[in-house]
């Protein structure tokens, strides 16, 4: 074990804490987002009409100066509306501005929430306060009061400070890079992905961790161990790894990967509304131009590695969170043997440079 | 309301009117909390939603538990389960005097709801004695949660606009929107002093101006020796530096050495000293307490 100062040691036992705690409650209420195509474009809303809203409360939330945890929250509470009713496609700019107001209610302070007359009329959503008020009533109605969803940025905050504190050198060579404008930038990143309902459809823990290890292979050499020692915290499941991080590679530059795509690090300062960059290797100057199919294939080809050298490289982290063990058997895939006492970096090509403690698992208390 | 039978008015709380009220079905006495919703065009109250919220999540023994949520159009009524009275109005039985045992089984638990609030990362932001909760069998429990929120890992900004007064900590009174759970710590301490003393308020300032002269009187005013930062602080000005010349002793006579000495570590003016929850239930006051407290 390593030699962890008490104030680490505080910060960790916290981060364990607010990490078993989120796993617990993604697996008591995390359901796989279905929209299908609709048959009937009248009666049924299609993913697309979805992601369209979506991208609507990412322009609200900047326009009304809101938290990213309240657009967070929209989207979640919007997805969870579409699963929970057979709503028709003319009600949807209702639901989602409720959705919308609903979160606000929740995250923001109440200064910071207009009345619901300014409102209405500043989001121009084109509906009424009635309707909206109306609307409220059955949101929470059908989502029965749930409104503490637990999702992708609350795992990206929590990874995020694990390996700030675990590896403060980490963001050494970006300038004028630190830990808060980093997170702020992978946050708008985050914000931009949930605009793909393929994307909505994955777990928070996965898509938080993929969007992480994305980035980690632009920062870090041993990037494979530290997303390892991450995906086994979580129990993460390795095809959905990989596929969520094709879909991030593809969701924030497969549009328009020429104006998006950097030419150079460092990484251009954060920016909520449009997300920037997602380099699924180095960057160099002439990648900027590389074809969808080849970042694919290179994202592809990377996790691959990432998990035949996870095979052979790692030794495997104490699983922090008792529940995984407990419940394990059920739905999870906890990689076997995920019951290691902390962190080792065995001898091999891969192994940490000194200079970097190994990401420890945390003990728990 | 078929439900439920009501029976007589408890009182008035932050965003509605409290009923006592008899399940018709099972006869047990609960308490109603009526929001009206046709007042004005503001929907459920933020205060409400987030109440709802965090109590669905905040399972404990010393903590208020909500039952159910019944929702119409004209109104909003949340059950609760039925305590007798506020610990302000216990204070108001107890003409002077009060129990040191009873003062320690109330401060423990009152510790224990807010360590376990803290674990669960959720601020009560407004911790006084109305919003204590006594029942018949002596047992303490944490309520309106109007003003909580849950906080998360980066610290953000939230609103310097909470908690009453007197419960309110020196670094909240000079403006500081960056607080975590020492906000909930300064106000049990004060509520502490308040229960040693039978119900008399330790700071009951008329102003924020007036309310951060008592605590330096009693306390010692703060310097960026003892509180790096302070000068820092969004509505910091230089007060009068006090010397203390009350000894604890005087304040809060009927508390024991050890009791005092919690009393002293929650009360710490610089936020980063002040005492935790978790740490305040270890604390040597209550190595012999009461076995009773369960």
């Amino acid at each position: 074990m390593l030699d962890i100062p008490p104030i680490k040691r505080v910060q960790l036992k916290e981060l364990n804490s607010r990490l078993c705690s989120a796993i617990n409650k993604e697996r008591q209420s995390w359901k796989p987002l279905l929209i299908k195509d609709p048959q009937d474009s009248e009666t049924e809303i299609g993913p697309n009409q979805r992601d369209e809203m979506v991208q609507w409360l990412l322009e609200l939330n900047v326009k009304f100066r809101f938290c990213p945890e309240t657009y967070m929250l929209s989207v979640t509470l919007l997805d969870q509306c579409l699963m929970a009713v057979k709503a028709r496609p003319k009600y949807l700019r209702c639901i989602t501005i409720t959705c919308f107001f609903l979160a606000a209610k929740m995250k923001e302070e109440d200064e910071m929430v207009p009345a619901t007359q300014d409102f209405v009329r500043d989001s121009q959503c084109g509906c009424t306060v009635s309707e909206v008020l109306r609307m409220e009533r059955v949101v929470l109605d059908k989502l029965k009061w749930e409104l503490n969803f637990v999702n992708g940025l609350d795992f990206l905050q929590i990874f995020h400070a694990l390996l700030m504190t675990q590896r403060p050198t980490l963001l050494e060579d970006l300038h004028h890079m630190t830990p808060s404008r980093h997170l702020s930038m992978l946050t708008g990143r985050l914000s931009q992905c949930m605009t793909n309902h393929q994307l909505a459809a994955c777990r928070g823990s996965t898509l938080a961790l993929a969007m992480l290890s994305l980035e980690l292979e632009v920062l870090a050499e041993d990037w494979l161990p530290l997303t390892i020692v991450l995906q086994r915290m979580v129990g993460v499941d390795n095809q959905w790894l990989i596929r969520s991080r094709e879909l991030i590679t593809y969701t924030l530059f497969g549009h328009s990967a020429s104006h998006r795509m950097p030419s150079t690090r460092p990484i251009s300062p954060p920016n909520p509304v449009s997300p920037p960059v997602v380099n699924s290797q180095k960057a160099t100057p002439n990648k900027a131009k590389r074809k969808k199919s080849e970042i694919h294939e290179n994202v592809y080809g990377n996790v691959k590695r990432l998990i035949d050298k996870g095979k052979c490289d790692m030794t495997l982290p104490t699983c922090p969170i008792p529940a995984i063990s407990a419940q394990g058997g059920k739905t999870t895939v906890t990689p076997p043997g995920s019951c290691g006492k902390e962190v080792r970096q065995q001898d091999g090509d891969e192994s940490l440079p000194s200079s970097h403690p190994p990401l420890t698992s945390i003990p728990v208390t | 309301m078929q439900k439920y039978e009501r029976l007589e008015k408890i009182g008035e709380g932050t965003y509605g009117t409290v009923f006592k009220a008899k399940n018709r079905e099972t006869q047990e006495i609960v308490a109603l909390k009526r929001v009206r919703l046709d007042d004005d065009d503001e929907g459920v109250p933020s205060s409400a939603l987030r109440e709802i919220c965090l109590l669905k999540e905040l399972k404990h023994k010393n903590i208020v538990q909500l039952y159910d949520v019944l929702h119409s159009e004209k109104k909003l009524t949340l059950v609760f389960e039925y305590c007798d009275q506020d610990l302000k109005k216990y204070f108001d039985t107890c003409n002077g005097e009060i129990d040191p045992d009873t003062v320690k089984s109330f401060m423990y638990q009152l510790l224990r709801g807010l360590a376990f609030c803290h674990s669960h990362h959720v601020l009560h932001r407004d911790l006084k004695p109305q919003n204590l909760l006594i029942n018949k069998n002596g047992e303490l429990k944490l309520a309106d949660f109007g003003l909580a929120r849950a906080f998360g890992i980066p610290v953000r900004c939230y609103s310097a606009e909470v908690v009453t007064l007197w419960y309110r900590p020196p670094d909240v009174l000079f403006g500081a929107k960056v607080y975590t759970t020492s906000i909930d710590m300064w106000s049990a301490g004060c509520i502490f002093a308040e229960m040693a003393n039978a119900g008399r308020p330790l700071f009951p300032g008329n102003d924020v101006e007036d309310q951060l002269k008592r605590i330096f009187k009693l306390l010692g005013t703060p310097t960026e020796d003892t509180w790096p930062g302070i000068s820092k602080l969004p509505d910091f000005k230089p007060y009068p530096i006090y010397p203390v010349t009350t000894p604890l002793a005087s304040v809060v006579p009927s508390l024991s050495a050890t009791g005092r000495d919690l009393l002293q570590r929650l009360m710490m003016c610089n936020p980063a000293l002040r005492m935790s929850a978790e740490e305040g239930l270890m604390h040597q006051y209550f190595a012999d307490l009461n076995s009773v407290v369960n």
